[in-house]
């Protein structure tokens, strides 16, 4: 009995030493929870052009995303070019009459794809009624001179 | 001292190993699915949409994806930081409006709409794509 007892308290002296350790895993949690953010996957990967604008991208917008060979992608999976301009239609049913005059369209757009592959997609955005069309860069390591 | 000896113990018995297998795997989820990246954005306007005068337009053709650029008959180089500011202190009032060639890659028209705001130029418009 005594010796089951001094085991008990030895397996407790051994959670004690894993507080501080669930300490530090807890605020790393919390970190990654607070600080990342969670996005859904584009369904392919893009390397979007590098640049130095500022304006900080604004949200509740239909997202285009178009890899490097020009197929394009909303929500993940791929759509025909043919399609686009039905999805720009649905996008703008679902906005209110309000929101319509704002509907915006964000184009994630590999930095290597060609300008004129792009321009058939904008082209159809335009055609389809949203003419606030943006895209998408991430901020470059160095300033280029 | 027998009795409070052991309840104690028995308050203590559950096992903080599960508690940190969970909270481990919270961490792993977060951390690999957390993203970093803070995007911005450029807008692609058409010129005349947002002013009520008609603006003095100069339109900029890029010609290569080695970053050659021509203006007014003028062929400049975008690595060039001096002529693209001097192109710029030329035409302060103007808006430059940047149009490409067939097959210029989309990251060379970003870095010409970067370099022509880093020498001053304040309207710059991609609106050449929508044409």
């Amino acid at each position: 009995m005594i010796l089951n007892n001094t085991h008990a308290k030895r397996s407790n002296n051994n959670d004690d030493n894993l507080i501080p350790l669930i300490n530090i895993v807890f605020l790393m949690l919390i970190f990654f929870m607070v600080a990342g953010q969670i996005q859904p996957s584009d369904g392919v990967k893009v390397e979007s052009p590098t640049s130095i604008s500022d304006t900080t991208l604004t949200p509740e917008r239909l997202k285009l995303v178009i890899s490097e060979d020009g197929q394009l992608f909303i929500d993940g999976q791929s759509v025909p070019k043919e399609a686009l301009s039905k999805h720009v239609l649905n996008y703008l049913d679902t906005l209110s009459d309000q929101q319509k005059p704002h509907a915006a369209v964000v184009l994630k757009a590999d930095g290597n794809l060609s300008v004129d592959r792009m321009q058939d997609y904008v082209k159809t955005v335009r055609a389809s009624g949203i003419s606030h069309i943006s895209l998408m860069t991430q901020p470059s390591a160095q300033v280029a001179l | 001292m027998l009795l409070e000896n052991t309840q104690p113990r028995r308050r203590n018995m559950i096992s903080l190993t599960p508690l940190i297998d969970v909270v481990f795997i919270l961490l792993l989820f977060f951390m690999l699915s957390s993203n970093f990246t803070r995007w911005h954005q450029i807008n692609v306007q058409s010129v005349t949409s947002s002013e009520s005068q008609t603006p003095e337009l100069r339109i900029v053709q890029i010609e290569s994806n080695q970053g050659e650029f021509s203006f007014k008959g003028r062929r400049l180089v975008m690595n060039d930081a001096n002529a693209i500011q001097q192109l710029v202190a030329e035409n302060k009032q103007a808006t430059f409006v940047i149009t490409v060639v067939e097959g210029i890659k989309i990251q060379v028209m970003v870095t010409l709409l970067d370099q022509l705001k880093q020498a001053g130029a304040t309207r710059v418009s991609l609106a050449g794509l929508a044409q």
